[in-house]
């Protein structure tokens, strides 16, 4: 009893604690794989509730027995005499050998049905498809149909099952938007599919989830899920070179783009869409992230992004290229300038989940001025 | 050296010193005593690593210990608990209680016991001391490929981590064969198979899973080894290869592997309910019985770590199933043990509570694996904190606790003092809320989306305060593991007055002084066992205590000889292996070595004379020797080592991965070599009958000719691979790289086959072996037979079903059976598909000519294709 109340007055004191300390409502904010955006996630999470609230059940038999056993113990510890040797029961034995068995089987019926509902085998034939290569740490999205390319947020319209064939150039990989699906991993030689409906409009986190590299917790994804209409307008504009103003700091940083080299990684619709090192910045100026989904996408971050890159992502593809801060700068707000024509993401997505999602990230690991 | 009689407890000046005495010693206790050490040492080692990850973690965007370094951390942590820790820790109470409880004097092999440690103490200091060899492996400890590729881990660090594992590994081997030969060959007279204590179930059905298991690491790691030395891989994408196939080999053994990490705590369990409860177990029959199950279940259900990358609804169907069915016995145990305290009379001390908590918190580990059975919730919860929490619930809530339980239980009896139970009660208090606040957090985390092996998170993303609060629950159990060995200490220095029995406990350890004398008894048993509780038994029958009859003198028993060839031989492969990682001549040293002592291992005679030999070799539950019996099992995990390479094989093949050569092995050449290792077999058989027979020329004769016979079929294999060699590559072709891993291995344990044939050869010529007394020949002759069988189906697979079968057909459409995915199959022009191609160099690509111009491109297709030939062209321009 005293080690329960111990235990309980410590959680309580730990959580209320911390809780006063930092967030506010810890859970809002987290990429639950309850309450999920897809029928899919909620079909995994009814599974969830249907093991949970079994295995409950068994947990409150065995403390209660054991816990009987040991009250009883407590009293009549003082007895001397020997307890009734008994050395076993079979009924027993068959009762609680049955039962399980039975639970057992009843769970896995509702699994194996799962299971092939819910794998990329089951994709749904109108399904968007959407091409997915992940490697050392960042993810490209091709969209074959539309010839979209873009990479480490996905957007997907609302209502229409998405189907993602998954492939790695590199080490294994795993895809996991924990508020969609399960997660699917990424074996290179291989093909794998995986599909789910969004049905919630916003965005939402999702992260690499099998170790593959220095800096595998910096592999993150986010996915925008926008509704038809509007996910039309996106994909329209997708498909559309930014353009970019004629300011002098601008066409300072376009310059630089080139002249530094990046060019030859980055692919930029209007500029060059040949060289696929890295993530396409054809409309990087409106995405809410960067150095996938890592840092928000604001002009401090991209400027310590681009002069601190291996400090900020170590292990991380893309060089230092010993810029200055007036060269960072340029480029910088060259790439600020790249959004997608004609179309607001911010307004899309909305500013309560921009809000929700958009953690402070104006510390950078690393890396001083 | 030769064997002693025993003799009384006092130490003499010519005594060695303590230190050197351990180097050589052959008892089981103190090999037993070392191992508990050793173990320690590592699990704080590991929980350093653990409070260094726990720091970085507590705090979001923690700069403490970041990138690379923290996978290292990470990866040290687990393989270094798992390996290092948990594995040797049940042999350290396996070797010390189970021919105690039993009633031997020692394990069936003293000199392989302390073999099996000392391998288990450099395998372990060659892990530790990768840094010196240039780096550490950074993949976690299951170190899946690609990323341990070369390519992507160029230090020598992770060929480091896989030599010292296989030391480690083939102590586990050697160490589980020795108590399968002592549980079946020692036991008392009279103690059948219903009287066996649970300890030696637990152990018995745990060294079953060391024996046949361990050779799926094997295959995987040397493999993987092979692949990173000289490109030969079967693992490889770019050559057909495939990554999962390195999972199913890993998990094979890894699942068995947390089996062997949890099933002799089970049994200490059932010895510490019915002492602390004043009654028998519950269900004696029902425990031994779902133990043995559990262990054979085990063997069904690895791919359920593989549930996300496998691909295929039928296997992730299989796989849901057996794991539903080994949650069976295992619930059976924790009502059996539930029962077994019912109306018990129960005695509240350390090692009761901590067994009670470990009921308590093993329940809901079981429940939370139950749940990870379910595989779609899987598909959300692997490589998440929940499978770090389940994990740690089963490991640390129910192995630690009962490792502490056993520590607590057993230290009277290894020492002869007790520990003090103050400090115990506060450890279990500290253990069991510190477990849980470390830990319960992680399922919440799980539940949240957080990915397993982060270095760091975002800050507002919810998952800080749950981190914050298990870091802090680390640091009680830190504090916790402190008092525990503050406890050992003090306790250290009472006076050595716990006596025989402080417990009134009811097995056969009990039966002697605390700390039990070498000789471990001087009493002649009762032959009558009714239960698994002889002393409780017999003091109801008024057979104990003993009477003066039935003391045996001294000079009656013998013990095996300390011996340092045990020593030699582990130093000699620890050297070669190091060797190895630095590719230099030191491998030829360490070979060197580990020959000579090995060699003068098998010149020692293990006892003092032909009489005391055959006592002891020979008297015993079954009419198979000791050396064979043991020698029998280790020939069980050689067949599944090649049952691992067959496996890989046919996997590669029957899904289409394997293209066949332009030149394929002449199969009549390998028909012409089956006829001299077949040959050689008879000649063999015949020698070993001749030798029983004493015909001792013929027995020389038909020896050597066996060897000759073997040299003959090395001879032919070397021109064989030269003609293969000459026409193929085997580092760009998958069936050849198949063939050459395969045959090779067949032909290593070939070259040791003859070399141990060698050894017999000598020492028959040299009058070694009598018809009674040959374990030199009789184990040598086994192996040979073995590695001739194997032989056989290395022919029928490898050599001879492709000559008709060479996998479905690859011109359209390969459908891998146990998937539903059309796989990467090559273009008309040979090209891999966009995305499966390994890259050929680790330099990052920074061409310096600006783009070419663009081309009209069709589809998505066209124009990776044309970027992969483009990345190609660049990466070659270099």
């Amino acid at each position: 009893m005293k080690r329960l109340l111990t235990l309980l007055s410590a959680l309580v004191l730990s959580v209320s604690s911390s809780v006063w300390a930092q967030e506010a409502m810890p859970f809002l904010n987290a990429p639950s794989v309850l309450g999920g955006a897809s029928p899919n996630a909620r079909e995994v999470e009814g599974l969830f509730w249907w093991v949970i609230g079994l295995s409950v059940i068994v947990l409150i038999v065995v403390v209660a027995f054991l816990g009987a056993a040991i009250v009883r113990g407590i009293r009549e510890r003082n007895i001397s005499e020997e307890p009734p040797q008994i050395h076993g029961n079979v009924v027993l034995e068959v009762t609680w050998t049955v039962i399980p068995l039975l639970i057992l089987a009843f769970l896995l019926v509702l699994t194996v049905n799962s299971i092939y509902r819910l794998s990329g085998y089951a994709a749904p034939e109108e399904a968007l498809e959407v091409n997915v290569y992940g490697q050392q740490f960042w993810w490209e999205f091709q969209y074959p149909e539309s010839g979209v390319i873009t990479a480490n947020e996905l957007v997907v319209p609302v209502g229409q099952p998405v189907k993602l064939n998954l492939r790695s150039r590199d080490v294994m990989h795993s895809f996991w938007l924990p508020q969609f699906a399960g997660k699917t991993d990424l074996v290179p030689g291989n093909h794998r599919v995986q599909w789910f409906t969004p049905d919630e409009e916003g965005l939402f986190y999702g992260q690499c989830a099998e170790l593959c590299g220095d800096s595998h917790a910096n592999m993150r994804l986010r996915i925008v899920a926008l509704a038809p209409e509007e996910y039309a307008q996106w994909e329209q504009a997708a498909n559309m070179p930014a353009e970019v103003s004629s300011e002098q700091l601008v066409q300072q940083g376009s310059q630089l783009f080139i002249s530094k080299g990046c060019v030859n990684c980055h692919a930029v619709q209007g500029v060059n869409t040949y060289n696929r090192v890295g993530p396409d910045l054809s409309h990087i100026g409106s995405r809410t992230s960067i150095g996938a989904g890592i840092l928000a996408n604001n002009h401090d971050n991209m400027v310590r992004w681009l002069r601190y890159t291996n400090v900020v992502k170590p292990g991380v593809r893309m060089p230092n290229l010993g810029l200055s801060q007036e060269e960072a700068e340029a480029i910088t707000t060259y790439l600020s300038e790249l959004t997608l024509p004609n179309v607001d993401m911010a307004a899309m997505i909305g500013e309560d989940a921009l809000e929700d999602i958009d953690f402070q990230q104006a510390q950078v690991l690393g890396g001083n001025e | 050296m030769s064997s002693i009689t025993a003799r009384p407890e006092s130490r003499t000046a010519s005594d060695p010193a303590w230190w050197l005495d351990l180097l050589v010693t052959v008892d089981h206790k103190k090999i037993g005593l070392m191992y508990l050490v050793t173990s320690f040492v590592f699990f704080a080692l590991g929980g350093v690593a653990a409070l260094l990850i726990r720091i970085q973690l507590s705090r979001p965007d923690m700069e403490f210990l970041v990138g690379q370094f923290y996978n290292q951390i990470l990866t040290m942590h687990g393989s270094t608990m798992q390996f290092l820790f948990i594995i040797p820790i049940a042999a350290a109470f396996g070797n010390y209680f189970v021919p105690l409880m039993i009633g031997a004097r020692d394990m069936a092999l003293p000199r392989m016991n302390a073999f099996a440690y000392w391998l288990y103490l450099f395998g372990g200091l060659l892990i530790y001391a990768a840094p010196l060899f240039g780096g550490m492996a950074e993949g976690g400890w299951v170190a899946y490929f690609p990323f341990s590729s070369s390519e992507y881990q160029p230090s020598a660090g992770l060929d480091t981590w896989i030599l010292g594992l296989q030391l480690v590994g083939f102590a586990s081997i050697f160490g589980g064969m020795n108590i399968i030969a002592t549980a079946v060959n020692l036991r008392a007279p009279g103690m059948g198979w219903r009287q066996v204590p649970m300890f030696v179930w637990a152990m018995i059905a745990t060294s079953f899973l060391q024996v046949l298991a361990t050779p799926g690491v094997t295959a995987a790691t040397m493999l993987t080894y092979l692949d990173r030395t000289i490109d030969i891989s079967l693992f490889n994408p770019a050559i057909g290869g495939d990554p999962v196939l390195y999972q199913h080999l890993f998990w094979f053994y890894s699942h068995p592997a947390v089996y062997i990490m949890v099933l002799p705590w089970f049994g200490i369990v059932s010895e510490i309910l019915p002492v602390f409860s004043r009654k028998p177990i519950f269900g004696y029959t029902a425990l031994a019985g779902a133990t043995l199950g559990i262990a054979l279940v085990s063997f069904l259900v690895w791919a359920h770590h593989i549930f996300t990358s496998m691909g295929s609804p039928l296997l992730n169907s299989v796989f849901a199933f057996t794991t539903m069915l080994v949650a069976v016995p295992t619930g059976v145990k924790i009502f059996n043990w539930i029962a077994t305290v019912w109306r018990g009379r129960i005695i509240f001390n350390t090692a009761m509570l901590m067994t009670l908590c470990f009921i308590f918190l093993f329940t809901i580990a079981g429940i939370t694996g139950v749940a990870l059975a379910i595989v779609p919730f899987t598909w959300q919860m692997h490589d998440s904190y929940w499978v770090v929490a389940h994990f740690h619930n089963v490991l640390i809530g129910g192995s630690v606790f009962i490792i502490f339980a056993g520590v607590f239980y057993w230290f009277p009896k290894m020492t002869g003092r007790m520990l003090d139970e103050k400090l115990g009660k506060w450890l279990t208090g500290l253990w069991f809320v510190g477990f849980m606040v470390t830990y319960f957090p992680h399922y919440i985390l799980g539940i949240l989306g957080m990915p397993r092996r982060i270095y760091t998170y975002q800050d507002g993303i919810g998952w800080g305060v749950w981190n914050a609060i298990s870091t802090v629950g680390s640091f009680m159990l830190a504090a916790g593991f402190l008092l525990f060995v503050y406890n050992v200490i003090i306790s250290l220095r009472k006076p050595k007055n716990a006596g025989n029995n402080p417990w009134d406990a009811y097995t056969l350890e009990w039966a002697t002084s605390s700390p039990p004398p070498a000789y471990n008894f001087a009493t002649d048993f009762p032959t009558t066992y009714k239960s698994e509780r002889p002393l409780y038994d017999w003091k109801k029958m008024n057979l104990w205590p003993p009477d003066e009859s039935q003391k045996m003198s001294l000079e009656d028993i013998h013990l095996p000889q300390s011996s340092y060839w045990p020593l030699l031989t582990a130093v000699g492969l620890m050297v070669m292996l190091a060797g190895m990682v630095l590719q230099g001549a030191m491998t030829w040293l360490g070979l060197a070595i580990t020959l000579v002592s090995a060699i003068a291992w098998s010149f020692e005679p293990a006892f003092e004379s032909e009489e005391v030999e055959l006592e002891v070799q020979h008297h015993n539950r079954t009419r198979i020797n000791n050396g064979m019996l043991s020698t029998y099992w280790f020939l069980g995990s050689e067949i599944a080592l090649f049952l691992m390479m067959f496996s890989a094989y046919f996997y590669l093949l029957f899904t289409g991965r394997m293209t066949m050569p332009a030149e394929m092995p002449n199969v009549t050449l390998a028909i012409i070599n089956t006829t001299f290792l077949l040959g050689s077999s008879v000649t063999v058989h015949i020698a070993h009958h001749d030798l029983l027979h004493e015909k001792r020329k013929t027995f020389i004769g038909l020896l050597a000719a066996t060897i000759v016979l073997g040299l003959c079929f090395l001879g032919f294999t070397a021109l064989e691979w030269q003609e293969l060699l000459a026409t193929g590559d085997p580092t760009e072709n998958l069936y050849l790289a198949a063939f050459f891993s395969i045959t090779g291995l067949h032909g290593l344990h070939v070259i040791i086959g003859l070399t141990m044939l060698l050894v017999a050869l000598v020492r028959g010529a040299l009058g070694h072996f009598t018809p009674k007394l040959n374990n030199g020949m009789e184990v040598p002759t086994a192996y040979w037979h073995l590695v001739d069988g194997v032989w056989i189906f290395v022919l029928l697979f490898v050599y001879i079903v492709p000559t008709f079968y060479q996998g479905p057909n690859q011109v359209f459409e390969a459908v891998d059976p146990f998937s539903v995915y059309e796989r990467e199959m090559p273009a008309e022009d040979g090209a891999m598909p966009a995305g499966t191609a390994m890259p050929e160099d680790s330099s990052d690509t920074m061409p310096a000519e600006p783009a070419e111009p663009q081309e009209e491109l069709r589809s998505i297709e066209d124009r990776t294709r044309s970027l992969n030939e483009r990345l190609r062209r660049l990466r070659e321009g270099q």
